[in-house]
């Protein structure tokens, strides 16, 4: 009987582990709160109905990839883009009242604004990076050979400091 | 002297290089000031990067969601189980699910620990094969279900016969074991069976909704023939019907309080509630 009450245990702790950081990793992939629930949610039944066995890591780095591929089977590069900035609008030096909030609010949509820049594959590869992931968990991901993720990453890192910082250069 | 590319220095500031190129980065690096600065530059960008990824999160409800993942994955395993029964019954021809590959696609540990309530179409079609490894298989999912935070509730499948049954089974193997049951129509009758084995079920008609936990089976019948399965070891074990008890088993024996209508070895049969 033990053992079934092992199982709950697990259930729960494999989602708390992975779930949260999921679900923010795709809040900030897409900009929307309800296809970040819907991707991250998929992803995780997937994980629990598919037979996905390994270490915590291992479903981690999984369910990650399944959401990034959910997301990008919803969203085609262009109407991302569109609705990205939809959603989001930049105007810049806009909006009075605490002074707090508003530079928030800025910094906030900045930073989606640099995001929306990025290609969504940079884009994904730069999301995973700061969620922790190594560089072969990344490019096993979204595909890409292990031994350029580095100059990926730094190219997008870089592209996402200049629009967030407003330090543009001519790309 | 050579400097160390951007790609490179991201690399080792990510501590995502070999031990050998980390050494000679770091060698580099020790004698190279330009480099240094572009990692501590890097590092800098590292920290304005996560910062400004951090300026985008909001709150999110983990417990919701995963009630809700719970929910889905224990239908997933309901549809599942619920195909197998309809394939056992010759009801499902293309023969695409066999019992093998559904238990490759639903880890039997996953799906109990996400509470599932299952919910057997024609189960007894299922049931009606002892020996079957389809039967010995879903015995095993429900074993020990434990109940999530939210029930779940299907619909009955739509081109059902009023002689098909739907039901749940559990695995106790020691008890209390409780099994409660509410709607049974004054002039409906509650057929209980005892078994040998670890194995309580309750099968009611299709529309029937039930609940399971460790020990517990509840469920919410349609007018209609009811079936329960009690094993006759375990103890104690009472069978409450719309809130009045019918019968408990405990070490010292059996009282039958219920309007008991036939009672012999194999079981008992019951009227339904006086209301
Ligand atoms: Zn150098």
């Amino acid at each position: 009987m033990g053992s079934h009450h092992d199982d709950h245990v697990e259930f729960d702790t494999t989602f708390d582990e992975i779930y949260p950081a999921l679900v923010r990793y795709c809040h900030r992939l897409t900009g929307d709160r309800d296809v970040a629930e819907d991707a991250a949610q998929e992803a995780m039944v997937r994980l629990f109905t598919h037979e996905v066995e390994g270490p915590i890591p291992a479903l981690r780095a999984w369910a990650f990839k399944t959401a990034t591929h959910l997301v990008r089977d919803r969203y085609r590069v262009e109407e991302n883009r569109r609705r990205l900035l939809q959603v989001h609008p930049v105007h810049p030096g806009q909006g009075e009242g605490p002074e707090r909030r508003v530079e928030r609010r800025e910094s906030e949509e900045r930073a989606r604004a640099a995001l929306a820049e990025l290609a969504p594959r940079d884009r994904e590869m730069l999301l995973m990076r700061y969620e922790g992931f190594s560089y072969r968990e990344i490019a096993d991901a979204v595909d890409v050979a292990a031994t350029s993720v580095g100059t990926l990453l730094a190219r997008a890192e870089r592209r996402f400091q200049e629009v967030f910082t407003g330090v543009e250069r001519t790309a | 002297m050579t400097h160390l590319q951007e790609s490179l220095l991201i690399a080792v500031r990510d501590g995502a290089v070999d031990p050998p190129t980390e050494a000679l980065a770091r060698a580099h690096l020790a004698t190279c000031p330009s480099c240094a600065g572009d990692l501590a530059a890097l590092e800098k960008r590292g920290s304005d990067v996560a910062a400004a990824l951090e300026t985008l999160d909001g709150f999110f409800d983990a417990a919701s969601a995963r009630a809700s993942v719970r929910v889905r994955v224990a239908r997933a395993a309901a549809d599942a189980v619920g195909s197998l029964a309809l394939e056992a019954d010759g009801r499902l021809a293309s023969g695409k699910l066999s019992v093998r590959s559904v238990s490759r696609r639903f880890r039997a540990r996953w799906i109990r620990a996400a509470g599932a309530v299952l919910f057997l179409a024609a189960a007894s079609a299922a049931a009606a094969l002892p020996g079957s490894p389809l039967r010995r298989w879903a015995g095993d999912l429900i074993e020990g279900v434990t109940p999530g935070p939210a029930a779940v509730e299907r619909p009955s499948p739509a081109a059902a016969s009023p002689e098909e049954t739907t039901g749940v089974r559990i695995g106790v193997s020691e008890g209390p074991l409780q099994v409660l049951l509410r709607g049974v129509p004054a002039d409906g009758e509650v057929e209980v069976r005892w078994v040998s084995g670890t194995e309580a079920a309750v099968f009611g008609p299709l529309g029937s909704r039930f609940t399971s936990a460790r020990g517990r089976i509840e469920a919410i019948l349609t007018p209609g023939r009811v079936r329960v399965e009690l094993p006759r070891s375990v103890v104690p074990t009472s069978l409450v019907v719309d809130g009045r008890i019918y019968l408990s088993r405990t070490p010292e024996g059996l009282t039958v309080p219920g309007p008991a209508i036939r009672e012999d070895e194999s079981g008992i049969v019951f009227r339904g509630g006086d209301r």
